[in-house]
C-alpha cells in the first residue's frame, strides 16, 4: 500500500497543505469557533460542524477537513468550560467533567479546574491522534478485503449499536434508525437511477442533503428546545490561575493514558461517543484511584479521566470514518458530508488514492491541539464570559446560521424548507423520545447499506445465503443478534442468578 | 372516562409514536406499488428496500404500542410523567418561530438575505428573550446586533465562501 510505504514523503507532501498561513489561519479559527460553540450551552459540536460546512465550499479538500476537525475537537473540549463553571454541560461529552469541575469551581477554583481540563484534553487527544495515525492505515489496508456482504451488515451493525447507546430505549433507538435509513431512500434509487418518493418534485431527484437534515435536525431543533426556557445560567467564580496547573495535570500521567485509550476505544465504536467514553473512563478512574473519596468533590485526577478520555475519542471516530466510510457519530457524519461535497470518499480508497491528504489531516489535526493549548490556557477569561452571553443574542445568529448555511448547500431555497421542517419534526421526536443521532446515522449509512446489499444480492443471483457463509459476515450478525438480545438476556441471567442464590 | 382509558391515553406519546410508525408503513407501501419489478440480474427491484424497511418500522411501532397498552393496563409508569407541560408563553414563542422560519424561505427568494436575515435573527431573538424585560433599547440593540450578524455573514459567505445569497425578487433590480 502506497500510504504505508511512502511515510515521510506522503507527511512533507502533507506539511505543504497544512503549513502555510492561509491552512494555519483557518486552523486557528476552526479552534475559535469550536471554543465558542462548546462554551456555550445549548449549541453543540454537531451543531457547529453542520453551520460552517457550507463555508468550506471555497477552500481546498485539505483546508476543509482541517478547519472542520479543528472546530470538532476544540468544541468537545470546550464544553467542560461551561460545565465546569455553571455545571450545565456544554456539549454531552462534558457530562463527567461536570462531577469534580464545578466543586472546584465553587471554592473559586475555576481557572485551575479549566487549566487541567485543557491540558488532560489536549494530551488526551494527542493519544486519539496517535491511534489513528497508526490504525488507520492498518484498518484500511484489512477493509480492502471486505465485500459487498460485509459492508451491509457492517452498516447494519453500526446502526444497531447507536440504538443500543442512544437516550431512550433501544426501540426507539431502532425506530430513528429505520427512519433515517427510510429518508435515505428518497430520491433516485442507486442502482437504476429509479426516482423514489418524490412526487413528482424535482428537488426531491437528488435526495435530501444530510448536512442540511442535520442543520434541521441540531440547529433548528435545539433553537425550537432552546425557546422553552428563557433562563440562563449567570457565572460567579473568578477565573484565575489556569497556566499554573499546568504541571498538577502531569501528576495524573497513568490516569490520563488509561482514560485516553478507553475514550479511543470507545470512539471507535459506532454511536458510542464522547458522553459515554467521558463516564466510562471517569468510572475506571474512581474504581483505581488511591484517593476515590475526592470524586464529585473537586478531584483534578477525576476532571483529568473525564477530559483526557471525551477528547482522544474524536481520535477514536475518525478511525471507522477514514477506513471504512461508517460514522462513529454525528459529527464524523457531517465530515462524511462534507468530504463528499469536496468530492472525495471516506473509506480504503481515501488512503490509497489520496494519502498526502490523509496526512494532511493528521498533520491538521496536530496543529489544532498545539492552538487548543495555547488558546486554551491564555484566553480562558474571556471566553468563560460565553457562558453568560444572552441567550437571545445566541439563538437569534443560530436561527440566521440555520437559514443561511442550508441555503448555501446547493443554493436552494427548498433545502431552507427541509432544513425548517426537519428541525420541527426533531423537536417533536424529541418530545416522544426520538433522538437525532440515530436518525441521521441512518441518512448517512442509508446508501452504503443498499447499495452493498443489492450488490451482495445482484452477485448471489438474490441468494441471501452467502451473509450466513462467509465468516466475517456471519460474526457481524450474531453481534448483531447478541446486541438485539442483549438485556433479555441480561434479565434471565439475572433472574436464574438470583433464583439459585434463593 | 374509564380509569383504564385514562391510563391508555395518558401513554400519548407512545401512542402517537406507534400510530404514526403504522401510518408511514403503509404510506411506503402506497407510494411504492407502481415501482417495477426489476430481476435481480439487472440490478433488482427499487421498491423492495424501501418497503423491507417500511416493515421493519411497522413491526417496531406495533412493539411500542404493545409496550405502551402493557404498562398502561398493569399501571406502570411510563415514559409520559417524564414529558413537561410547556408554559403557555413557550407555546407561543414555538409558534411564532415556526410560523416565521416556515415563511423565511419565501422571504428569502422575494425579499433577499439582508432583510430576510435581519428579519429573521431580530425575531428570534425577541422569541426567545424574557418578554416582561423588553424595553425599547434592548430592541434597537437587538436590531443592531441582528444587521450586523446579517451583514458579517454575507461577507463570510459571499467574499470567503465564494456563495452567492439570494438578492431578491420583489425588489426593483435585487438591490438587497
Amino acid at each position: 500500500m502506497e500510504y504505508l510505504s511512502n511515510l515521510g514523503e506522503l507527511y512533507l507532501s502533507g506539511a505543504g497543505q497544512v503549513f502555510t498561513p492561509r491552512a494555519l489561519l483557518l486552523i486557528l479559527a476552526g479552534t475559535l469557533l469550536g471554543i465558542v460553540f462548546g462554551a456555550l450551552p445549548g449549541l453543540s459540536s454537531t451543531m457547529a460542524l453542520a453551520l460552517f460546512t457550507p463555508l468550506t465550499f471555497a477552500m481546498s479538500p485539505a483546508e476543509a477537513i482541517v478547519f472542520l476537525i479543528a472546530l470538532y475537537i476544540s468544541s468537545v473540549y470546550a464544553g467542560a468550560v461551561a460545565a465546569i463553571l455553571v455545571n450545565i454541560p456544554g456539549t454531552p461529552s462534558s457530562i463527567a467533567t461536570s462531577f469534580d469541575g464545578y466543586p472546584l469551581s465553587q471554592r473559586g477554583e475555576a481557572g485551575r479546574a479549566i487549566g487541567v481540563a485543557t491540558v488532560a484534553s489536549v494530551i488526551g487527544g494527542a493519544i486519539g491522534l496517535v491511534v489513528l495515525m497508526v490504525g488507520s492505515p492498518l484498518l484500511a489496508q484489512m477493509a480492502r478485503r471486505i465485500g459487498s456482504w460485509e459492508y451491509a451488515i457492517l452498516a447494519l451493525l453500526a446502526l444497531t449499536l447507536i440504538s443500543y447507546v442512544s437516550p431512550g430505549t433501544m426501540l426507539r433507538g431502532l425506530i430513528a434508525g429505520t427512519l433515517g435509513l427510510l429518508i435515505a431512500t428518497i430520491g433516485s434509487d442507486l442502482i437504476l437511477g429509479y426516482p423514489r418518493f418524490t412526487f413528482g418534485t424535482s428537488e426531491l431527484v437528488g435526495g435530501l442533503d444530510v448536512v442540511v437534515l442535520m442543520i434541521g435536525l441540531f440547529g433548528f431543533a435545539e433553537v425550537f428546545s432552546e425557546l422553552e426556557n428563557t433562563a440562563r445560567p449567570s457565572v460567579k467564580q473568578r477565573v484565575h490561575g489556569v497556566a499554573r496547573s499546568v504541571r498538577e495535570t502531569f501528576t495524573h500521567t497513568k490516569t490520563i493514558v488509561r482514560s485516553s485509550l478507553i475514550g479511543v476505544g470507545i470512539g471507535v465504536l459506532p454511536g458510542a461517543g464522547g458522553s459515554i467514553a467521558s463516564i466510562a473512563a471517569y468510572g475506571v478512574s474512581l474504581r483505581t484511584s488511591r484517593k476515590p473519596q475526592e470524586y464529585g468533590k473537586g478531584s483534578t485526577e477525576g476532571l483529568s479521566a473525564a477530559e483526557s478520555s471525551n477528547n482522544a475519542s474524536v481520535g477514536g471516530a475518525l478511525v471507522p470514518m477514514m477506513t471504512l466510510g461508517i460514522p462513529g457519530d454525528p459529527m464524523t457524519a457531517v465530515l462524511i458530508g462534507a468530504l463528499m461535497i469536496h468530492g472525495l470518499a471516506p473509506g480504503p480508497q481515501l488512503y490509497a488514492n489520496n494519502p498526502a491528504f490523509v496526512s494532511a489531516i493528521f498533520l491538521g489535526y496536530l496543529v489544532a491541539l498545539v492552538f487548543m493549548l495555547i488558546v486554551g490556557l491564555l484566553a480562558a477569561r474571556p471566553y468563560a464570559r460565553l457562558v453568560s452571553f444572552p441567550r437571545p443574542y445566541v439563538m437569534g445568529v443560530i436561527a440566521l446560521l440555520c437559514v443561511v448555511g442550508s441555503y448555501s448547500i446547493q443554493n436552494s431555497i427548498f433545502d431552507v424548507w427541509v432544513a425548517v421542517a426537519a428541525g420541527f419534526a426533531g423537536y417533536l421526536l424529541k418530545k416522544v423520545h426520538i433522538y437525532p443521532a440515530p436518525i441521521v446515522l441512518g441518512v448517512v449509512l442509508g446508501p452504503l447499506l443498499e447499495h452493498n446489499l443489492r450488490r451482495a444480492l445482484f452477485l448471489g443471483d438474490g441468494s441471501i445465503m452467502p451473509f450466513f457463509t462467509r465468516p466475517i459476515s456471519l460474526l457481524l450478525i450474531l453481534t448483531i443478534i447478541l446486541l438485539l438480545f442483549s438485556s433479555q438476556i441480561g434479565q434471565r441471567l439475572r433472574r436464574r442468578d438470583a433464583g439459585s442464590r434463593a | 372516562m374509564s380509569p383504564t382509558l385514562r391510563r391508555v391515553l395518558r401513554e400519548w406519546h407512545s401512542l402517537a409514536l406507534g400510530l404514526s410508525g403504522i401510518a408511514l408503513t403503509i404510506a411506503v407501501f402506497w407510494a411504492s406499488r407502481h415501482y417495477p419489478s426489476i430481476p435481480w440480474a439487472s440490478g433488482g427491484p427499487p421498491g423492495d428496500y424501501p418497503r423491507i424497511l417500511a416493515v421493519v418500522l411497522g413491526v417496531l411501532s406495533l412493539l411500542v404500542l404493545g409496550q405502551a397498552l402493557r404498562d398502561s393496563l398493569h399501571g406502570r409508569c411510563g415514559e409520559a410523567r417524564s414529558l413537561r407541560r410547556l408554559p403557555p408563553d413557550a407555546i407561543w414563542r414555538i409558534v411564532a418561530a415556526t410560523a416565521l422560519l416556515l415563511l423565511s424561505p419565501a422571504l428569502l427568494h422575494g425579499l433577499g438575505f439582508v432583510i430576510t436575515g435581519t428579519i429573521v435573527c431580530l425575531f428570534m431573538m425577541l422569541c426567545a428573550a424574557e418578554w416582561s424585560r423588553l424595553r425599547l433599547r434592548s430592541i434597537a440593540w437587538m436590531a443592531s446586533i441582528a444587521l450586523g450578524a446579517v451583514l458579517a455573514l454575507q461577507f463570510a459567505f459571499e467574499d470567503f465562501g465564494g456563495k452567492r445569497l439570494p438578492t431578491g425578487t420583489w425588489l426593483s433590480g435585487g438591490a438587497f
